[in-house]
């Protein structure tokens, strides 16, 4: 799977007006297992990321970003481009 | 000669300021109440104003009058004065008289036109860092002498400690409460992924992946097709339309469409 995904990340911490640790405690309820610091070290781009922790931080995000009558500005991982290296 | 200070009533705004239990009010509470220990421990202020910063602007948080934040919006505005100098260096700020020229005209303007003649501002310092300032104002000028500095330099270090304090904990008290939501959350997505496994016969992950779906595609929040499927499979039979609950979890992944 490919694009940018610190940069997506990154781009929806914004969108929800969120630091990390905002982040981490929407994952947390959603059952996510990754750290504040993991979260920190993927949207810096110095973490790889899979599936199932990807879409629990897509889904953090987009659900925080409805709670607050935003637009959801996260792809989940079925939805990221597929580029060929 | 120069006004004196009283020292039984700053002792005894000190003490009450010592007492203080940061968690019997708000935040704001706390604010306010050491806004007023201040003017009673410093006599010649007329009233005070506390200025804190907050996302990267600042404030007036709490104030004894309010022309404070009139006067202090002036400052705010142009992003100079003497309460955020005393924020900016760490110094105490002193402008004697705001009817004569010198620095922060605006200020000095404005301050003047609510008949505020003279301020003293003290950064609030805990902890090695400046968590707000102190603003006090005078009706008559010249108000603030040497030993009203000293005074009030002393009682902002304690405030700022009550300050400081009563931020930690309500900061620890919000994340507490979260904490406490984000378990509830927690508990009740985990039990809505083992239904599914159940109901599916598939593993954590893609039942996690099937309410992502049903998320999506019925545009509700994760946590409330969670909250549905269990509160579904809990209703007893007869309570409901079970057979078209059962009928819905087992489609759940109906619009998948092969992806």
């Amino acid at each position: 799977m490919g694009g940018d995904l610190a940069a997506d990340l990154a781009a929806g911490l914004e969108a929800a007006g969120w630091t990390n640790t905002d982040l981490w405690l929407a994952s947390f309820a959603l059952g996510g297992d990754l750290s504040a610091a993991d979260i920190g070290e993927i949207a810096a781009g110095h973490r790889s990321v899979g599936r199932i922790d990807w879409d629990v931080l897509a889904t953090a995000i987009n659900d925080g970003c409805a709670d607050q009558g935003l637009a959801p500005p996260m792809r989940y991982w079925t939805q990221l481009p597929v580029v060929d290296w | 000669l120069e006004p004196e200070i009283d020292p039984s009533q700053l002792t005894e705004s000190l003490t009450a300021l010592s007492r203080f239990f940061v968690g019997a009010g708000t935040l704001q509470d706390t604010l306010l109440r050491v806004a007023e220990l201040t003017v009673e421990a410093i006599e010649p202020a007329d009233f005070a104003g506390l200025t804190v910063p907050a996302a990267g602007r600042h404030r007036t948080a709490v104030f004894t009058d309010p022309e404070s934040p009139e006067i202090d919006q002036a400052q705010y505005d142009t992003g100079d004065g003497p309460c955020l100098a005393a924020l900016d260096t760490d110094r105490v700020v002193v402008v004697e008289s705001t009817r004569e020229h010198g620095p922060w005209p605006d200020f000095r303007r404005v301050a003047a036109e609510h008949g505020v003649l003279s301020t003293l501002s003290l950064p609030m310092r805990a902890d090695h860092s400046t968590v707000g300032a102190m603003n006090l104002y005078a009706r008559r000028e010249r108000a603030f002498t040497g030993p009203h500095q000293e005074a009030a330099l002393a009682f902002a270090g304690q405030a700022a400690v009550v300050l400081a304090n009563a931020q930690a904990y309500w900061d620890a008290h919000r994340m507490s409460t979260r904490l406490g939501e984000a378990m509830e959350s927690r508990a009740t997505i985990e039990q809505a992924k083992g239904i599914l496994m159940g109901a599916q016969r598939c593993g954590p992950d893609e039942a996690f992946e099937l309410l992502i779906r049903a998320s999506q595609r019925e545009n509700v929040k994760l946590r409330e097709i969670a909250r549905r499927i269990v509160e579904n499979a809990s209703r007893r039979p007869g309570d409901g339309d079970d057979d078209g609950d059962r009928f819905r979890i087992a489609r759940l992944d109906e619009a998948d469409d092969g992806r």
